[in-house]
């Protein structure tokens, strides 16, 4: 009975199917080389590059690495924990208004927040300036604090991180059944009790995933840091391969990061999965905390603050350099710049949903073992920082160049000696590999709300696979399908450190050449493609303030 | 015995909206209460007034004689020792059923915190699980750890919101049954809400009828039955059938029905009345009166459940044992028992 449908249902596609399934296995192999390379290098002889490394400067990278983890932790948590708090348990004047700017941040990337403060506050800054002429002191009578520094970069990476914890504590707390609470207090806790011992600890796992997402994010970083001049994992690989040259010590390196990536992802993981259990049936609004008179006030001024120093100021001091610069910087260079930043963002967007739907309808239609780890796999990508994939490409890659290379040599005299390394194949690559777990994780949930039985009542209705793809699935998925391109878009219009490492040779990005023009002190030469990308960052912004609004009016 | 709970015309506004309007009605120590209405009839809200959820904007409720809400005074939820069960039963995810039923006992000392929750866990009968986490647990053990975890405190009230809504039916009767002897026993004065009058007749010593925010009627559950002050309650409580009939001065209905046997009959003659006829008003019998054509049978197991046309096209209801097979488009014969029939309208 089983084998009659099965044939029925596909007639003439066998053998077309068999080669679907065996490609998404084997993009899925090929998306986890570049991870499997990292870790096989730790199999390697530890060279004297390793040893050297090891004598001098790689328990700095160990201890400033953790010193940021531990301050970028403490900053979201507090700062995340404490606006989603405010937001979603209590009401005070202008509540709904800082409810989405909370979020602006997202759309600000850590390198570019970290060189307009640097602007902002050196010595020769607008403010060390107005505080030398209102007071009337000269360079060197006072103390200010050095931005470029550890501290400076975790209060950087702090303010635009945050809203990953604020996002998932705030729909923790939104959609916390308010019946819980209320069955606190008439267990005899106060308000305020049944805060800390229900409200608070329902949301930890929430809480947790959101402050592991950060701190996978400031592991990822290498704007923030090389700018700083802090000598992080990141910042350490750079200088061994490039200063050093020396790809094995490199990969070495990138291992022990992925050390580090493991346990966040592992805690991360572990969070969600005890989430699952929390019922979130808000079938009674938990009744708000009324904050009174300058409660509120207070309330609206530490929001109001946070959105300030995380997009505010450094959105405008951008404008005002980008303004002050126009004519110099707006010219045929920089719409190449744009041009190439687009469409290299557009393609990797289209190669993740291409792969996504790939893996996705894999799994869909075959619904075994073999599919499940192939997502599962194919998911952890988001974890890997940028410059581990880079190295973990930039290796096998070159291997085969130099290859292919001597096989050509045989045959031709002066054989091409580059095929892979510097070309945007590989950026692609890359790219997929890093953001392949959004575009698929929006596919999925996408996919998962068109049930078996709809494909079954198509199918009964007389639909082939061909109009059932066409007339249900495709205007079912078409905004799951425009949410991914748009994500992945734009996540690699920000991305930094993947780019910089495996660009063709004179290619430049927004992002790159927003990096490149600050390294070289031109802060308001790379305003205007920063603020490119800052613009583009606010569409996820508001794809994602638009689910939350919603969501808390459904709630209402 | 006097009076645990008492309701002095007590009203709920929402906005210009009159959610309950002046309601009083008092529970004596012991017994279980029910409110009994159709969704919407404010029920829950009168529920959550007496836990401290809602404000009054009209009228007290008092807990063994001392006022706690009043429009000028609302004592907090968690000052009250008011014991609540919620219907999605909101239990601690986070905590273990242990935790969950020692949740409300934070001020007592260890030792008598652990005995208590010892003493709980054997009255619901969940020592097996007492270390398990509420997503581990069956809809009816959950709702076993919620009503613990209510009673743990020695509440002076237990509130139960449509507490047999998250199971399923089978085990809802059964549920009701057990849970009754376990609130008798521990002498808990309780009050339910339910739209449901079999878990209604099946819980309560008392019942409140409630409609659009006012009590329609209250009494026992047989009083309920028997004697339905309105067509709503008449309609809401009980199978049968409504039905408009002439009657004469003497109590002769139309259709030679038969003779009203009691109750105040219109001097008038030809007035007419609406009348409730139970099931067991109309009785099947060979040398019946009447012979009704059968519009609809529904066949329930031990019985049949005719639906029978009157003359003049209204339909009444006949439940016979199921050997008693006729099939749609026959006829029935019966009698008319009207005894225990209602007549409302009188004189309309």
């Amino acid at each position: 009975m089983e084998i009659i449908t099965e044939s029925n249902r596909f007639p003439r596609t066998r053998h077309q199917e068999w080669g679907w399934r065996h490609l998404a296995t084997l993009s899925t192999i090929i998306l986890t080389v570049p991870v499997l390379v990292i870790l096989a290098s730790l199999l390697q002889p530890f060279g004297p590059a390793w040893q050297h490394l090891f004598t001098t400067v790689l328990s700095d990278y160990i201890i400033t690495s953790v010193i940021l983890l531990l301050g970028v932790g403490v900053g979201t948590l507090t700062l995340g924990v404490g606006t989603a708090w405010l937001t979603a348990v209590c009401d005070f004047p202008g509540r709904t208004l800082l409810t989405w700017a909370l979020l602006l941040p997202l759309a600000m990337p850590a390198y570019i927040i970290a060189y307009t403060y640097t602007g902002l506050l050196d010595v020769s800054g607008p403010v060390q300036s107005s505080l030398r002429a209102f007071f009337a002191w000269s360079y060197g009578d006072y103390y200010f604090p050095q931005i470029r520094s550890l501290p400076g970069a975790i209060c950087m990476l702090s303010l635009v991180l945050y809203p990953y914890v604020y996002l998932l504590a705030y729909v923790s707390f939104a959609r916390q059944s308010g019946a819980i609470a209320e069955a606190s207090r008439t267990l005899g806790k106060g308000p305020w009790q049944s805060f800390f011992s229900v409200s608070l600890p329902m949301a930890r796992p929430a809480i947790v995933a959101g402050v592991s997402l950060a701190l996978m994010e400031t592991l990822a970083d290498y704007g923030t840091v090389a700018y700083f001049g802090v000598s992080a994992f990141t910042t350490g690989i750079f200088r061994t391969w490039f200063g050093l040259g020396d790809l094995t010590t490199a990969a070495q390196l990138c291992a022990l990061l992925l050390l580090f990536v493991f346990a966040l992802m592992s805690i991360e993981r572990e969070s969600r999965r005890r989430l699952r259990f929390y019922p979130n049936s808000a079938r009674i609004q938990p009744a708000r905390l009324l904050l009174r008179a300058w409660r509120g006030w207070a309330a609206l001024f530490f929001g109001s603050l946070i959105v300030s120093l995380g997009f505010l100021v450094p959105a405008l001091q951008l404008l005002q350099w980008a303004s002050s610069r126009w004519e110099h910087v707006f010219d045929d260079a920089f719409m190449t710049l744009l041009g190439n930043s687009f469409l290299l963002a557009a393609a990797a967007a289209l190669s993740c949903l291409f792969v996504s739907l790939l893996l996705a309808y894999s799994k869909r239609r075959y619904n075994q073992r073999r599919e499940h780890v192939q997502v599962e796999v194919a998911k952890l990508g988001y974890a890997v920082p940028g410059t581990v994939i880079a190295v973990g490409i930039m290796l096998p890659a070159g291997w085969l160049d130099q290859h292919v290379s001597g096989f050509l040599s045989n045959w031709f005299d002066n054989p091409p000696e580059l095929f892979l390394s510097g070309t945007l194949g590989i950026v692609l690559l890359a790219y997929v590999i890093r953001f392949l777990s959004i575009a698929l994780q929006t596919v999925e949930s996408g996919l998962s709300a068109i049930t078996p039985s709809i494909d079954e009542s198509a199918q009964s209705l007389g639909a082939s696979s061909i109009k059932l793809l066409k007339h249900v699935h495709l205007p079912l998925l078409k905004p799951s399908l425009l949410t991914a391109l748009l994500l992945v878009f734009v996540d690699v219009l920000k991305e930094l450190p993947t780019t910089l490492i495996l660009r063709p040779f004179n290619f430049n990005t927004l992002a790159v050449r927003t990096f490149e023009l600050a390294s070289d002190e031109r802060l308001a030469d790379a305003a205007l493609p920063a603020l490119a990308i800052v613009v583009m960052g606010l569409l996820p912004v508001m794809l994602i303030t638009r689910s939350l609004l919603r969501g808390s009016a459904q709630h209402a | 015995m006097h009076k645990q709970l008492d309701l002095d015309r007590v009203s709920i506004h929402y906005g210009g909206f009159q959610a309950v309007s002046e309601i009083s009605f008092s529970l004596a120590e012991g017994h279980i209460g029910c409110i009994l209405g159709p969704s919407g009839c404010g029920k829950t809200s009168l529920l959550r007034a007496i836990a401290g959820f809602e404000t009054l904007s009209d009228g007290s409720i008092s807990l063994r004689g001392d006022i706690i809400s009043a429009p000028d005074t609302l004592q907090p939820p968690e000052k009250r020792g008011v014991g609540m069960v919620f219907q999605d039963f909101a239990l601690f995810p986070h905590l273990t059923v242990e935790a969950n039923i020692g949740f409300g006992l934070a001020k007592q000392a260890p030792a008598t915190r652990d005995s208590r929750i010892t003493e709980m866990l054997d009255l619901v009968g969940l020592h097996n699980v007492h270390k398990r986490y509420p997503h581990q647990l069956s809809g009816g053990q959950q709702q076993r750890v919620a009503l613990a975890r209510a009673l743990a405190p020695n509440p002076k009230i237990l509130l139960l919101d449509e507490p047999f809504s998250n199971l399923d039916s089978v085990r809802r009767s059964q549920l009701a049954s057990e849970i009754r002897t376990l609130l008798v026993r521990s002498k808990i004065t309780t009050l339910m809400v339910t739209h449901d009058q079999d878990e209604a007749f099946a819980m309560a010593d008392q019942i409140i009828l409630l409609n659009h925010g006012r009590v329609l009627q209250k009494g026992t559950p047989r009083d309920l039955y028997q004697r339905p002050a309105t067509v709503f309650a008449a309609d809401f409580i009980g199978a049968g059938k409504l039905i408009d009939i002439g009657i004469d001065a003497s109590g002769r209905l139309d259709h030679n029905l038969g003779v009203l046997p009691k109750g105040p009959h219109c001097s008038r003659t030809n007035s007419r009345i609406t009348l409730l006829l139970r099931h067991d008003a109309v009785v099947f019998d060979d040398c019946g009166t009447h012979q009704l054509a059968i519009l609809d049978k529904v066949f329930q197991g031990a019985n049949n459940l005719y639906t029978l046309a009157l003359p003049d096209g209204q339909s009444i209801a006949c439940l016979t044992p199921s050997p008693i097979d006729f099939t749609v488009g026959e006829t029935l014969r019966v009698r008319f028992d009207l005894d225990e029939a209602i007549m409302f309208n009188s004189c309309a």
